[in-house]
């Protein structure tokens, strides 16, 4: 526990005990005249030390500490717990703790703990990984004192992510250790690849641009794949997008073995609706093709016939037309999720003195007046 | 104040152990109020007055009234064999007060000693007066005896303030004129002024029974300053910056010396010497002048 001020400049007010001294200097009594008739027997044998005078210095003392606790008070004084812990290394559930131990130089003085719930300390049982890693760290980095530096140990492939990276209230010394992902044996997603097939070279350039926009941050790649004319899509295609034409028969029992294409422009009216134009007609329709899906743009692929092609969510539009069940991604490699400074540390836990100073401030101002009122009595008398 | 209170009780209460006695009458004991040097006369003359009826004839002045053919009856002062006078300082430097208690100044002592006095010689039957010297004039009640006289020195001594300065030389044979010879002059002063000494001195050699009660403060006899002042004297106005704590060994030793050397100078004037801290009660000098012997084994 350590004495903090919320308001340190308040302290200032201290000055205010200047006031009851400059009260309570006695009026240098030479520069009074004292009425004396046995003057003629006074030889002048020491000349007035020059010093100063305090009268009732005990009153004054009183005054001064009511003042003072009062300048106290202002400056909002509490008690805030001091950082006791200096270094915390947190180690992710899936990493061995020996090669944790390397990672972090984890030595038998360190405060090492499993990143879960509770956060046991590293040499209990390696916990199983129950709550997003991203939560865990936040709850931890809460929990630290200001001070504290904070080491995390990562497996390879972390999972349980918010989609982005975890901000956090203090920079984190980021350890990839190679073990298991967090959650065992999980690969990463594979790729996915987009199947071109067009002729018209301003459509491919908005696709292009879609897929650029897709390929920013940390989300898993995607591959941009020309297609030509009456091929079918390889069997790793994840979408195939037909522009300016009809659906190839190539392509059909690709799209039946589970595929998913998206073809404009096609007017036909058959299909389930899934977007409306402004105006309310239908934009999109999807049909069911065996066990994969053909979209009916009915548009073409071009900002006159399509505006919301030149919108800047275009790209996250025709993802989620492509992938409507599409979750956030919540693994990814370690390295890709190293946590950001940003979020604002929280108020640390403190305990304000301010009502003691005021109870302090009225027993003294209680006792000021006794010994004030005694004190003129004693005068009087 | 009342002239009543200016006695405080306790000191009333013991004014009975006092009696004022003139020292060479008494040397020659005897009874009576008093004993007188024309004891035998009875009478001195004051006046004549017009007969009225009532006046016993034997009083009738038969040889004037042989000159005149009218009746005057011959009227006279009785004659008390004790005339008391009490002189009294009253100038600026009586203003003395200890820091204690600024009320309680030197003159208001003396003006309690001089009703005490007065009250005492009223009780005695003898004639009594009070001059109070300040303001470089002399401020005298009337003389005389009795109730009325007494009741006129206690109201003219109220009027008494501590101002201005001891009267000049050639004003003093006056107060040879209020204070007969062969009187009882009680001087109440602090004797910080050789003026006083000296009439002191005048009224012993000039056949007169002086008796000096010095008033003295706490403060003055030990210096009881802190630190440093402005020392004023009042009657001069002179003034003294020093260091009270450094000055206090020497003043006190001089102040001593000096106090002992008036009470030698008296004491070979043959006057009667006290000293009163104005602070004490105001019983002690009187007793010490005019105790008798009960009064003295008693106290």
């Amino acid at each position: 526990m350590s004495l903090a001020f919320a308001a340190p400049l308040a302290l200032a007010a201290v000055a205010v005990i200047a006031i009851p001294v400059a009260i309570h200097i006695v009026r240098r009594a030479e520069q009074r005249e004292t009425p004396f008739a046995a003057l003629r027997f006074l030889r002048a044998v020491g000349m007035p030390r020059r010093r100063l005078r305090i009268a009732e210095r005990a009153l004054l003392a009183l005054r001064a500490a009511l003042l003072a606790v009062l300048a106290l008070w202002l400056a909002e004084p509490h008690l805030a717990r001091a950082p006791a812990i200096a270094r915390v290394v947190a180690v992710a559930p899936g990493v061995a703790p020996e090669a944790a131990r390397a990672a972090a130089r984890i030595d038998a003085t360190t405060d090492a703990r499993w990143l879960a719930p509770g956060f046991p300390a590293l040499d209990t049982v390696p916990p199983v990984a129950s709550q997003p890693l991203a939560s865990l760290l936040r709850e931890l980095d809460a929990t630290l004192p200001p001070g504290a530096s904070l080491d995390v140990v990562v497996p390879d492939v972390v999972e349980g992510l918010d989609g982005a990276r975890p901000v956090l209230t203090r920079a984190v010394a980021w350890h990839v250790a190679s073990g298991m992902s967090t959650r065992g044996e999980v690969a990463l997603p594979p790729p996915a690849t987009l199947a071109l097939r067009t002729d018209d070279a301003i459509a491919r350039r908005y696709v292009e641009a879609v897929v650029a926009a897709w390929n920013t941050g940390d989300a898993p790649r995607v591959t941009l794949v020309e297609l030509g004319p009456q091929l079918a899509p390889a069997d790793e295609t994840s979408w195939l997008l037909v522009l300016g034409a009809s659906l190839p028969e190539a392509a059909r029992t690709w799209v039946e073995a589970g595929g998913t294409a998206l073809v404009a422009p096609d007017p036909s009216s058959d299909g389930e609706i899934v977007a409306t134009d402004d105006a309310g007609g239908a934009l999109l329709r999807e049909r069911r093709a065996g066990r994969g899906r053909v979209l009916a743009l009915a548009r073409d692929f071009t900002p006159r016939a399509l505006p919301a092609l030149a919108d800047p969510s275009f790209a996250e539009t025709l993802r989620a037309w492509l992938e409507p069940d599409g979750a956030p991604v919540d693994v990814a490699g370690a390295e890709a999720l190293e946590p950001v400074v940003g979020s604002i540390p929280p108020e640390p836990a403190r305990t304000p003195l301010g009502p003691w100073l005021v109870l302090a401030a009225a027993v003294l101002a209680a006792l000021e007046r006794v010994w004030a009122s005694g004190l003129a009595k004693r005068r009087l008398a | 104040m009342a002239a009543s209170a200016r006695i405080p009780p306790a000191l009333r209460a013991r004014l009975g152990e006092l009696r004022i006695v003139a020292r060479r009458i008494a040397a020659q004991g005897g009874i009576g109020q008093h004993l007188s040097r024309n004891r035998g006369a009875g009478l001195e003359f004051a006046q004549y007055r017009q007969y009225e009826q009532g006046d016993e004839p034997r009083r009738i002045d038969w040889k004037l009234y042989a000159r005149s053919d009218r009746w005057f009856v011959r009227e006279s002062e009785r004659d008390s064999a004790l005339e008391i006078r009490v002189v009294v300082d009253a100038t600026a430097s009586m203003a003395q007060a200890d820091a204690a208690a600024p009320d309680r100044t030197k003159l208001e002592a003396a003006k309690t000693l001089t009703a005490a006095i007065v009250e005492l010689a009223f009780r005695q039957g003898d004639r009594f007066g009070a001059l109070a010297l300040g303001d470089g004039r002399l401020f005298p009640t009337p003389v005389g005896s009795g109730l009325r006289q007494r009741d006129a020195c206690l109201h003219a001594l109220e009027a008494w303030a501590p101002l201005g300065a001891w009267p000049e030389q050639d004003s003093l044979p006056r107060v040879f004129d209020h204070v007969p010879r062969h009187a009882l002059v009680v001087v109440l002063s602090d004797f910080f002024d050789d003026a006083a000494v000296a009439l002191v001195e005048r009224l012993a050699a000039m056949q007169r029974e002086v008796a000096t009660i010095q008033l003295l403060g706490a403060d003055e006899i030990a210096l009881a300053y802190r630190g440093g002042h402005r020392f004023v004297e009042p009657e001069s106005g002179a003034s003294l910056t020093l260091d009270a704590d450094a000055s206090r060994a020497a003043f006190v030793a001089r102040f001593d010396a000096a106090r002992q050397a008036l009470a030698r100078r008296f004491a070979a004037s043959g006057v009667r010497h006290v000293e009163h801290v104005i602070a004490e009660p105001p019983f002690a000098p009187l007793r010490r002048l005019f105790g008798t012997r009960g009064a003295e084994a008693r106290a």
